[in-house]
This record gives structure tokens, C-alpha cells and sequence, in this order.
């Protein structure tokens, strides 16, 4: 199953959502999704050393007319709150984010355990917009997703979930 | 070198530059300069114009990019340098001012004051080519050729620490008017959409 969802989310995001630069920096869910981003040609892939140079990389490219997205996993997400909020809430750039959402029940790693319980407090927090996709059959939610962030003009976090991307078996 | 005289060097060569300034001393000296709106004021994400000005130089490929960075800034995205040389971006060039201090907050003293030679860590990371300059007679010999020379490259411009707080004003607008401004900019200049037909 999760091949197909892996192959469904690039073909939403690069032929729907009209995606052509991705940043990233893996977590081991979210790095079948950047592997196909690195092997298509029609994309510019720009591995990062730290989560918020890829904030600021898709930031950079918005102004050259170029659809991007950051692509990282739940952790790095939490080290750069910080520079979304004083550069994309600031200036209200937005920047489109695809994040594993690390800690929920099924995640049995000890050391995402505070990601699980307080991420989504702190995007509240910052008011950064959230959508959880669970299912492979939302997957088609990602354009709408990606208007969403557009028109809000600032960071927008779409998480998959554990189910989604690696199944129910942990 | 004075940080000011050596924006002005920078600033009489700058003809046809999209320019992306860090935050604090840079943005301020940059604005005074040349009160440019090719030009993007970061007002905020500390060390990340130069990943900023990396995903322009991708996403603009027709257009010379000039990070204006400052050593402060820099220090904080070290990281920033194995990237750009990664992905060997051809119109981008990176100058760091280094003064060795915090200007902005009193001159404090940087980490390393002094010691760090930031050319030698962006040739480390692989860049093309990287060089320090600690006078305007010779920034102005070597611009030519830095701007003529392939991308990615690192200049350092070594200027003098300033002992009181620089009040150079801040441009004049901010936050969503810097984006509209510069995007507006970019959509007239190279004929992109950068804001669709709604405005956003």
C-alpha cells in the first residue's frame, strides 16, 4: 500500500499542486516521498543541512514565480517555528509544508513522544493553519491543501500520519 | 574598509542585481545606499536570507543574485554554505560583511572574533570560488571579475568593527509591503507571475 500512497502524493503534488522546487531534510517516513522527488526530473530538489533553510529556500523561490514545497519530518518542524513566524508570518510568505506527524499512539519511538503531544499546540499557537491526511483517499486533498496556504499567505503544515505511510502494522 | 564605503562599491556595480539583505546592519546599510525595491529586506529568520536568496537564484536562473549577508548571520547557518555549493547555482554570489560584532546591539563581540576565516570554510564546503577583501580599492579591482566569474562564490568583505551604534535608519516600509514591493518588482522586470490572478 504504501508505494501506491507514496506515488499519489507526488503525482499530487507535482502535477496537481504544479510543484517544481522541493526542499528537504528526512525522517525515515517521510523519505520515500523525497527519494521520488529526487529521481523527477521536472523538480529541483535542495537537500538541506537544517529544516529552516528549507523554509527559507521556498520562500526565496515564491518570489520567482516557482510553486515549492518543504518536505521534513514532526522534529523538524518544531526547530523552525521560529523562522516561520519572524519570515513567513512576518513579511506573510507562504510556504507549503508536508510533515510527518511523529508521536501519535502508534509511533513507539520514546523520543517523539513530546512531538506527539504538543506540536499541534504550538502551531495554535502561532496560528500556522494544520490538515491531517490519515488515509490514502484524502491524498487528493493536497491541491486544495496548497490553494489553502496561498490564500492564507503564510506557513501551512499538511501531516501524514503513520497509517498513511507505513500502514498498521508498527 | 568602512561597512559604508564598501556598500557604496557594491552598490555602484549592482546595475541589474536582485539583492537579498540579512536582517539588522546590512538591510539598513544596503537601503541607504541605493533605497532599492530589487532588493528584499529580511525582518526576521536571523541567518537565512542566504537560503532565502538561494531558492530566488534557483527559481530565477536569468537573474544575477547577490546575498548580502553579515557575519552574525552567517554563524548562524553555517550550514547554508554546504547548500548553495551543493547546488552549484551559477547566478548566485554570497558577500558576508564580517566586523567581528553584533553592530546592531552595541558592538558586542562575535564568537570567534577575529579568528574565523569564513572564506576558507565556504572552499571547505566546496564552493567555486571564495575570497576575503579588506579595502575598497581593491573590492572595486576584483568586483568586475567576481561578478563576471560563475557562481556559487563567497566574498568577505573585512570591515572595521564600528565602536557606536551605526543609526543608519531602516528603509521605509516593511513586512507585507516588502513582499508585495519586491515581488511586483520581479513580476515587471522578468515577466514572472509571482502573485495570481487574485492578488495572492
Amino acid at each position: 500500500m504504501s508505494t501506491d500512497v507514496y506515488a499519489a502524493i507526488h503525482a499530487e503534488l507535482t502535477k496537481k499542486c504544479g510543484v517544481r522546487l522541493a526542499a528537504t531534510l528526512p525522517d525515515d517516513w517521510v523519505a520515500p516521498i523525497i527519494r521520488n522527488l529526487e529521481a523527477d526530473p521536472a523538480v529541483r530538489h535542495v537537500r538541506v543541512a537544517r529544516e529552516a533553510e528549507a523554509v527559507a529556500v521556498c520562500s526565496g523561490a515564491f518570489f520567482g514565480g516557482v510553486r515549492s514545497a518543504v518536505v521534513m519530518g514532526g522534529t523538524g518542524l518544531l526547530t523552525c517555528t521560529g523562522e516561520l513566524a519572524t519570515l513567513n508570518l512576518r513579511h506573510q510568505i507562504p510556504v507549503f509544508c508536508l510533515v510527518s506527524q511523529r508521536g501519535s499512539i502508534d509511533d513507539h519511538r520514546v523520543y517523539q513522544e513530546v512531538q506527539g503531544r504538543r506540536t499541534r499546540a504550538v502551531l495554535e499557537a502561532y496560528d500556522f493553519p494544520y490538515h491531517v491526511i490519515d488515509r490514502p483517499e484524502e491524498i487528493a486533498c493536497l491541491p486544495d491543501a496548497y490553494e489553502a496556504c496561498r490564500l492564507q499567505k503564510r506557513p501551512f503544515i499538511v501531516f501524514l500520519t503513520r497509517r498513511l505511510l507505513k500502514g498498521t502494522t508498527s | 574598509m568602512k561597512t559604508r564605503a564598501a556598500m557604496d562599491v557594491l552598490a555602484a556595480a549592482s546595475n541589474d542585481v536582485l539583492v537579498v539583505c540579512a536582517l539588522g546592519m546590512a538591510a539598513n546599510e544596503w537601503w541607504a545606499a541605493t533605497h532599492s525595491e530589487e532588493a528584499f529586506y529580511m525582518h526576521g529568520a536571523m541567518g537565512f536570507a542566504a537560503s532565502f536568496g538561494l531558492g530566488l537564484a534557483l527559481s530565477l536562473p536569468e537573474a544575477p543574485v547577490w546575498i548580502l549577508n553579515a557575519d552574525g548571520s552567517l554563524c548562524m547557518n553555517l550550514g547554508c554554505l554546504l547548500t548553495e555549493a551543493a547546488q552549484d547555482c551559477r547566478n548566485l554570489k554570497h558577500f558576508v560583511v564580517d566586523n567581528g560584532v553584533y553592530q546592531t546591539v552595541g558592538a558586542m563581540p562575535m564568537v570567534q572574533q577575529g579568528g574565523a576565516d569564513y572564506a576558507a570554510i565556504a572552499l571547505g564546503a566546496g564552493f567555486r570560488s571564495a575570497r576575503s577583501i579588506d579595502n575598497c580599492a581593491a573590492l572595486a579591482a576584483e568586483l568586475p571579475a567576481i561578478i563576471a566569474e560563475p557562481g556559487p562564490s563567497l566574498t568577505v568583505l573585512r570591515v572595521e568593527a564600528e565602536t557606536s551604534f551605526l543609526a543608519t535608519p531602516p528603509m521605509t516600509y516593511e513586512g507585507p509591503e516588502m513582499k508585495y514591493r519586491f515581488g511586483r518588482a520581479i513580476e515587471r522586470r522578468f515577466g514572472r507571475e509571482v502573485f495570481g490572478p487574485s492578488g495572492y
